[in-house]
């Protein structure tokens, strides 16, 4: 499966505004914005992001993936998911 | 150079600056963070941080290894690290000890990169964890070995898991002297109690960012932790009640709150152990987030020790719901949640075995772990389905209303924790139950009090909140580390002023008193007393009979208590235990031995030789000298130097028989003079009271009804029954019940040893001497003095025992305060004086 890091991100981006965002006055989120750092997802919606990466690129996470180095931001997640599906 | 790269690989990531230590611009930081990091050690040793753990003992070493570190170049400094720690170890555990620690670690760090399968590996990590259990648990008991394998476990029990955890993922060691330094870490040395540092976290911030900004945080939080552990002392001083403070519910409130406010200490001290790593250029991450704040469960989960946390969802969280996400299809979050929560309790509970050398399965421990465990998983399922129905919300508005609500909550979240922290700290269920049926409103004006308390507290929170809103205010909070100089260079300041005495005597009385209980070292009475109980004061301050104290110094303590905890037997009567006979136990610092007849004295024949006077010693641990050689204790001096003086005319010799033992009150002195003493046909008995002697009886004997242990005497099961107390009730309420009849215990326990001497035509003797702790309480001297003279005691007073000598030259250490060497042949010196004034009474003598 050949997937374009931009896409990952904007994929990624909608996911986190609409269902970690939804009711925020704030909406403004970079490709840089710390997300578990930042405080903005604590680990029960952290596994609800690694459930929809799996679903939606198709891949399998591993336990010890899911961590700030895999997650914190939009970039980083979007060069794993790359990473993982480029084996 | 091959070969110094081979040991001294060059750290990725790391910015190149050998060529920069001595750069002007670097020298005048260093030059600033030094003055600052000398003031944080001035204060730490002026202000009496954390004295117990042996910091103040090292402050020179810190400052010489952080100035000497920070100039050498990057390669070298976790090597460095590495031997600086070394140094310590060997410093305050000596050769023999040190060298386990040392060699032990390096194996088990050995062991986990053996060219052999995972699988073997941890199988042998196991069976070397399995050794010092053996150690621990003291069924081979060697006692250095077991104190060593108590200070190596803080520094391997949990890391060793993290670092298993990343070598199993295929993530390897940055380097060998890293590895060594994240295992040796030198402040945990002297803190036992220590944060479970993350190895990725820890090698991935090494100089992560500019030094000067990781330096300055790290005098930052130091100051934090200075603070905290200030304002623990405050609260600990001023407000901390005992449970038999509470009264109704005002004081129920304030022993709750309070109680747990005293979590400051921990977060004190976790701060300052950061704080010091960033000085060495560990960049460590945020330990807690203002946790007083927490407006739900999940949020206080998110702030109270956050390194913690993040260890209970890398190590078991995510793994559990990866392994079972396919197979629970439904409510795995609340599973998983759930049996985190039950590995957190055993967790503390491997933490507590180690560092106590017991594994406490308590009902109290499961109840608090699993109620806070089904609030924080409640929590989090409300959380995930709002979440999964898009309607998570964040309340950003800000208005009057989102800001009371908030304050609603966090003082909820603040009682819930009390509420439960009281439990934790409780002896028994009975104990916290018996405690709030105490906490009854008794007046409407107390509604009133607590009603406006609330509302003040509303009303600030409120404030805080709007002027934190303020752009100014908040950038001040949320300053990066560099721009927080000025901050912390003001706070050091006063903080440094204020301790020399010239300048505090001239602020108002409010203020002298806020700096001197700011630099009060010693703990206050009803903590200590506490230690015994709460899980957190048991790691801190030890438990059970021995005061184990926080880090290297308590070593040395710890191995004066150690000989008595097998010197016992328990029975199942008034005594509760009595002394093994035989025993010869060789501790580090002092040897203990016991006679055939089961008390600590030299051998002495049953029949009493032809022309030897034969006298009684009934007393506690003072009086069998905890903590010095049998040669030294008081007791052994003064018959030595009464035989060599010849000083009784009528008789050969003397012989002094101590029958005294730790933990003896009077009841237990009754029972040994009903049946055992006169076995030996005594000329005299000397009983030993200390101050508060009622306060002792009570608790002793509401310890023997909540027991249930049979009372033999028929006037103490009279008491029982005519108090209420029962074997069920909490042993606070029962000492509460009994209290009323303490006065009256007492004169029969004295009434019956006067008997007794009498039919055995033995001379009673009391002394009065006091602990190394406590101030005489003349009006209960003149009373008890008084009292036992009408039933014939000859008295020897011995308030002066310790004459005009610093209390704490005579005591052990500053956290086993029973005499010392010195101490002892200053009580025998006053003794001798004592007997010689009364010799006429009591050898029959002129």
């Amino acid at each position: 499966m050949s997937l374009e890091i931009d896409q990952v991100k904007e994929k990624v981006k909608a996911f986190v505004i609409e269902r970690f965002l939804k009711n925020a006055e704030n909406k403004e989120l970079t490709y840089s914005t710390p997300l578990i750092s930042g405080g903005l997802i604590d680990s029960i919606l952290t596994m609800q992001l690694v459930v929809f990466l799996e679903q939606t690129f198709n891949f399998e996470f591993q336990a010890h993936e899911v961590d700030k180095d895999n997650l914190d931001t939009i970039d980083i997640i979007a060069a794993f998911v790359v990473k993982k599906l480029n084996g | 150079m091959k070969i110094v790269d081979k040991y001294f690989p060059i750290i990725t990531s790391i910015p190149n600056q050998e060529n920069t230590l001595l750069s002007i611009a670097r020298l005048r930081s260093f030059t600033i963070i030094l003055i600052q990091f000398l003031a944080v050690f001035y204060i730490v040793q002026k202000y009496q941080f954390e004295k117990s753990s042996g910091i103040m003992d090292y402050t020179i070493y810190i400052i010489v290894a952080f100035v000497v570190y920070n100039f050498f170049q990057i390669r070298y400094r976790p090597a460095l690290l590495f031997a600086f720690s070394l140094v310590i170890l060997y410093s305050a555990f000596g050769i023999l000890a040190a060298s386990f620690i040392v060699f032990t670690g390096l194996t088990f760090i050995v062991v986990c990169h053996l060219p052999i399968k995972f699988n073997f590996r941890l199988a042998l990590i196991l069976m070397g964890a399995l050794g010092m259990i053996v150690f621990r648990t003291e069924i081979i008991f060697i006692p250095w070995l077991t104190m060593s394998a108590m200070y190596l476990a803080p520094m391997f029990m949990f890391r060793l898991i993290i670092y298993l955890v990343e070598i199993k993922h295929g993530l390897v060691p940055a380097s060998k002297w890293q590895s060594l330094v994240y295992f040796f870490m030198f402040p945990n040395i002297f803190f036992l109690f220590f944060p479970i540092v993350d190895y990725k976290t820890y090698i991935k911030t090494y100089h992560n960012v500019a030094e000067k900004e990781i330096w300055q945080k790290g005098i930052r939080w130091m100051l934090r932790g200075l603070i905290h552990v200030f304002c623990y002392r405050l609260l600990c001083f001023n407000l901390l009640l005992e449970p038999s403070d509470v009264k109704d519910i005002s004081t129920l409130l304030q022993y709750l709150v309070i109680n747990y406010t005293l979590i400051l200490r921990i977060s004190g001290i976790f701060h300052f152990i950061v704080g010091l790593l960033c000085m060495f250029g560990f960049n460590l991450p945020q330990l807690f987030d203002n946790y007083f704040t927490a407006t739900s469960f999940v949020d206080l989960w998110r702030r109270i020790n956050i390194y913690w946390r993040d260890f209970v969802l890398k190590i078991f969280f995510y793994p559990i719901m990866f392994q079972y996400k396919k197979k629970i299809k439904k409510n795995l979050l609340a599973v998983t949640m759930m049996t985190v929560f039950v590995i957190t309790w055993l967790l503390h509970g491997y933490q507590l075995f180690w560092i106590t050398g017991h594994f406490p399965i308590k009902l109290i421990d499961i109840v608090f772990w699993m109620t806070i465990g089904t609030c924080i998983t409640i929590n989090s399922v409300i959380i995930e389905r709002k979440s999964l129905s898009g309607r998570v919300e964040i309340p950003i508005q800000n208005n009057l209303k989102n800001y009371f609500v908030k304050i609603i909550k966090m003082m909820g979240m603040l009682l819930f924790m009390s509420f439960m922290w009281s439990l934790w700290k409780s002896r028994t269920f009975e104990d916290w139950l018996f405690l709030f049926s105490k906490g009854k409103i008794v007046s409407s004006q107390q509604i009133i009090v607590i009603g406006l308390v609330v509302v003040l507290i509303l009303v600030l929170g409120v404030l805080i909140q709007v002027a934190l809103k303020n752009d100014k205010i908040n950038q001040l909070i949320n300053a990066k580390a560099h721009q927080t100089l000025v901050l912390c260079l003001t706070s050091l300041t006063i903080l440094v002023l204020v301790s020399f005495k010239s300048i505090s005597t001239q602020m108002p009385a409010f203020v002298q008193h806020i700096i001197q209980n700011m630099g009060n070292g010693a703990p206050n009475l009803i903590e200590k007393e506490n230690a015994e109980i709460g899980y957190y004061d048991m790691l801190i301050e030890g438990g059970g009979e021995n005061t184990i104290g926080i880090g290297s110094k308590s070593f040395k303590t710890e191995m004066v208590a150690r000989p008595y905890a097998d010197a016992y037997f328990l029975t199942n009567d008034i005594m509760f235990r009595r002394m093994k006979p035989h025993l010869k136990i060789d501790g580090i610092d002092h040897d203990f031995q016991s006679n055939s007849f089961g008390i600590r004295d030299k051998d002495y024949s049953i029949v009493k030789p032809p022309g030897t006077y034969r006298m009684a010693l009934l007393g506690g641990s003072y009086q069998m000298g905890s903590g010095v050689n049998n040669n030294q204790v008081f007791e052994a001096i003064i018959e030595e130097r009464i035989n060599k003086e010849r000083i009784d005319s009528n008789h050969k010799q003397i012989e002094i028989f101590n029958f005294a033992a730790g933990g003896y009150y009077l009841l237990q002195q009754v029972e040994l003079i009903n049946t055992s003493v006169f076995k030996y046909d005594m000329n005299s008995v000397i009983y030993f009271a200390h101050t508060d002697e009622r306060g002792k009886i009570v608790h002793f004997f509401a310890n023997l009804i909540k027991r249930g242990l049979p009372l033999k005497y028929p006037f103490l099961e009279y008491v029982r029954d005519a108090s209420g107390a029962k074997s069920y009730m909490s042993a606070l309420q029962i000492s509460e019940l009994l209290e009323p009849y303490a006065d009256v215990i007492m004169k029969w326990g004295y009434t019956e040893i006067a008997k007794k001497c009498k039919e055995n035509n033995a001379t009673p003797l009391w002394a009065f001497m006091p602990t190394t702790t406590e101030n005489v309480d003349i009006k209960e001297y003149n009373e008890l003095k008084a009292y036992v003279e009408t039933l014939g005691f000859v008295t020897l007073d011995m308030r002066d025992a310790y004459g005009n000598i610093d209390r704490k030259e005579v005591q052990l250490s500053e956290w086993n305060t029973h005499p010392n060497v010195l101490g002892h042949r200053l009580i025998a010196e006053r003794f001798y004086r004592e007997l010689m004034k009364n010799k006429s009474r009591i050898f029959k003598i002129n």
